[in-house]
């Protein structure tokens, strides 16, 4: 813009987004320091910073009374497996959807997409007793096969890059006698690269913050995941806050720590990735 | 200055100039790429397909099935077909009256006030000021981190005697301002809806921002040199140009409205007193604790119904609108 900006116009402006994000970031921090801080010392003074950083409450969570590292085990296999399945799976059914000409494609393609509607919730009775038949409660296999029927959202991501790849390139190496499978993986897939980032980073978010389908298919306190653990932490904590918050700054660090590696990817490709045809 | 003169190559832009020039070879190259056998289709088209029809399809129909019996969810020979019981049960449920009212203030107020911030902070952040990427990555924040936590978190700092807020309003001398925050019925609701808008805008943000990005700079650069001010440009050029965008975010944020489930869940539980109950924790209260399997089905068959009742109204009503002007 061309424009000459009124200096009290841009510090209203300043004012506006600091409040936003001082809302934001200080529960976040106050979560954080607090961590470090005796359970006493978070319920008496509950602002101040710690004086020296006290391990304690970290320590309880990964001795022999707590299970944290069972349970970010478990997390990381369960996510890391769905993410590549959910890519594996989403990047070819939206080659197929972007590529493959036939009736009753599009309808198709919008039953595939219902899966955006859907909440979790209305599908666990049923899926709880579908998982039990299968014999896979209780077990990473049967909280992987679920997620990876969560696929709605990269298709359609994945599609709609897809398509805007100019028809040229693939034609071409058609004509010079790629089969399909060659074509999406030394072109599609390469040239896809921001759009996958999209999926893996929103899906691994999802797929770690999640807690309704853990908390169901599991019965056993090992078999947990970390937004499990959390919660189920947070009724028998109790008054233990210090060690309640370190047990949801963990939880909270590991999106934390993949978002700020991969924030350029993960803004650019949700911005990119969010525009629906 | 840089005038590009128009917009970037777009794959429409393509499309256009291509059906004009289209010649034989290339309608029959495109045809060659069209085609594929059924092996390849299948191949390409058959995992998603396999596990979104097994794993969210059968669950949906199941649970759909499930709303016309009586069953209490433990063995399975005690499955009983009752018709449409359940549903006429609703119609007498007080607390199912109660999280119908909630559902639908929770969403009209979360959506709009959504819909509001994102683009309010979309503009904000879009002046490009010194600074801006930070802010912006710290209002996308909340959506990184999970809402299991954050509702943790937040239900400690209200905590009415153990808290922080209360003690901070206290210690600057707002005491009178201390209140049980989740545990009063009359406000716990719009608590959590100010929470799940303030977890909520950074995406719808970012899709804003995404389509102020690329919009094309010399309709706001005319409006410039016509001596418009940031408001009459703000008006008459940015806003309609953001029409669709803004019709795609009021959809999607009514949709996630409508589902909001772990934030309640994990502050309140739909309490006190049932005054934040919202449709998809009172189906699962009555499904999971109540052993009403049946019933609860029947609650969450209304609110998939709703959800699919919003986006065909909106795709009737709002879709031709919105695209029109995008």
């Amino acid at each position: 813009m061309t424009r000459h900006r009124n200096p009290a116009f841009v510090a209203l402006v300043y004012v506006v987004m600091t409040i936003v994000a001082l809302s934001i970031a200080a529960p976040v921090i106050w979560m954080i320091y607090s961590s470090f801080k005796t359970n006493n010392a978070v319920l008496s003074n509950t602002f101040s910073l710690p004086t020296s950083l006290y391990l304690g409450n970290f320590a309880d969570l990964f001795s022999s009374g707590g299970n944290m590292l069972t349970w970010l085990t478990n997390s990381v296999v369960i996510t890391v497996l769905s993410v590549i399945g959910l890519v594996v799976v989403s990047s070819l059914a939206a080659y197929g959807f972007a590529t493959f000409d036939f009736r009753g494609r599009e309808l198709f393609f919008l039953f595939m997409l219902l899966g955006l509607m859907i909440p979790s919730q209305a599908l666990i009775i049923a899926g709880f007793q579908w998982i039990s038949i299968l014999h896979l409660l209780n077990a990473y296999s049967g909280l992987i096969v679920t997620y990876l029927g969560w696929s709605s959202f990269g298709i359609l991501v994945l599609r709609n890059f897809f398509q805007s790849v100019p028809k040229e390139l693939t034609e071409a190496a058609r004509l010079d006698g790629a089969n399909h499978w060659q074509v999406f993986t030394r072109i599609m897939l390469p040239l896809a690269r921001p759009s996958i980032s999209t999926v893996v980073i929103l899906n691994f978010m999802w797929i770690w913050n999640d807690f309704l389908y853990p908390l169901i298919y599991t019965s056993d306190e090992d078999k947990y995941t970390v937004a499990v653990g959390v919660l189920q932490f947070q009724s028998r904590a109790g008054v233990q806050w210090g060690t309640q918050l370190a047990a949801l700054s963990i939880a909270a660090a590991v999106p934390l720590v993949v978002f700020l590696v991969f924030q350029r990817q993960f803004i650019r490709g949700l911005m990119e990735g969010a525009i629906k045809s | 200055m840089n005038v590009t003169g128009g917009v970037r190559p777009t794959r429409d832009s393509f499309a256009k100039e291509g059906t004009m020039a289209i010649s034989a070879a290339t309608r029959r190259s495109r045809r060659v790429t069209a085609q594929g056998g059924i092996v390849a289709r299948a191949a390409f088209l058959t995992p998603a397909t396999v596990f979104y029809s097994l794993f969210m399809i059968v669950p949906l129909l199941g649970t759909i099935f499930l709303s016309f019996t009586d069953w209490t969810g433990f063995s399975v020979e005690n499955i009983h077909f009752i018709g449409t019981a359940n549903y006429r049960a609703l119609f007498a449920d007080p607390v199912f009256h109660q999280a119908l009212g909630n559902t639908v203030v929770f969403v009209v107020i979360a959506a709009v006030f959504k819909t509001l911030a994102a683009l309010v902070m979309a503009l904000l952040v879009h002046m490009r000021l010194p600074l801006s990427n930070v802010f912006r990555s710290v209002f996308v924040l909340p959506s990184v981190i999970s809402v299991v936590v954050i509702g943790i978190v937040f239900s400690l700092i209200l905590s009415p005697s153990l808290g922080p807020l209360n003690a901070l309003l206290q210690a600057v001398g707002l005491g009178q301002f201390q209140s049980a925050w989740l545990g009063d019925g009359h406000i716990a609701l719009f608590i959590l809806i100010g929470l799940d808008v303030w977890l909520g805008f950074g995406v719808y943000m970012l899709l804003f921002l995404s389509r102020l990005v690329a919009l094309p700079k010399d309709l706001s650069e005319a409006a410039v040199v016509d001596g418009a001010t940031a408001f009459q440009e703000l008006r008459y050029v940015t806003l309609p140009q953001l029409s669709s965008v803004i019709g795609i975010v009021t959809l999607l944020s009514i949709i996630d409205s409508l589902k909001v489930f772990a934030t309640v869940y994990v502050m309140t539980n739909g309490g006190p007193n049932h005054a934040t109950e919202v449709l998809s924790t009172w189906g699962y209260f009555q499904a999971f604790s109540q052993s009403q399997v049946g019933y609860g089905s029947a609650v969450l068959v209304v609110l998939l119904f709703f959800t699919f009742l919003v986006t065909v109204a909106w795709m009737i009503f709002l879709r031709p609108r919105t695209e029109r002007n995008s």
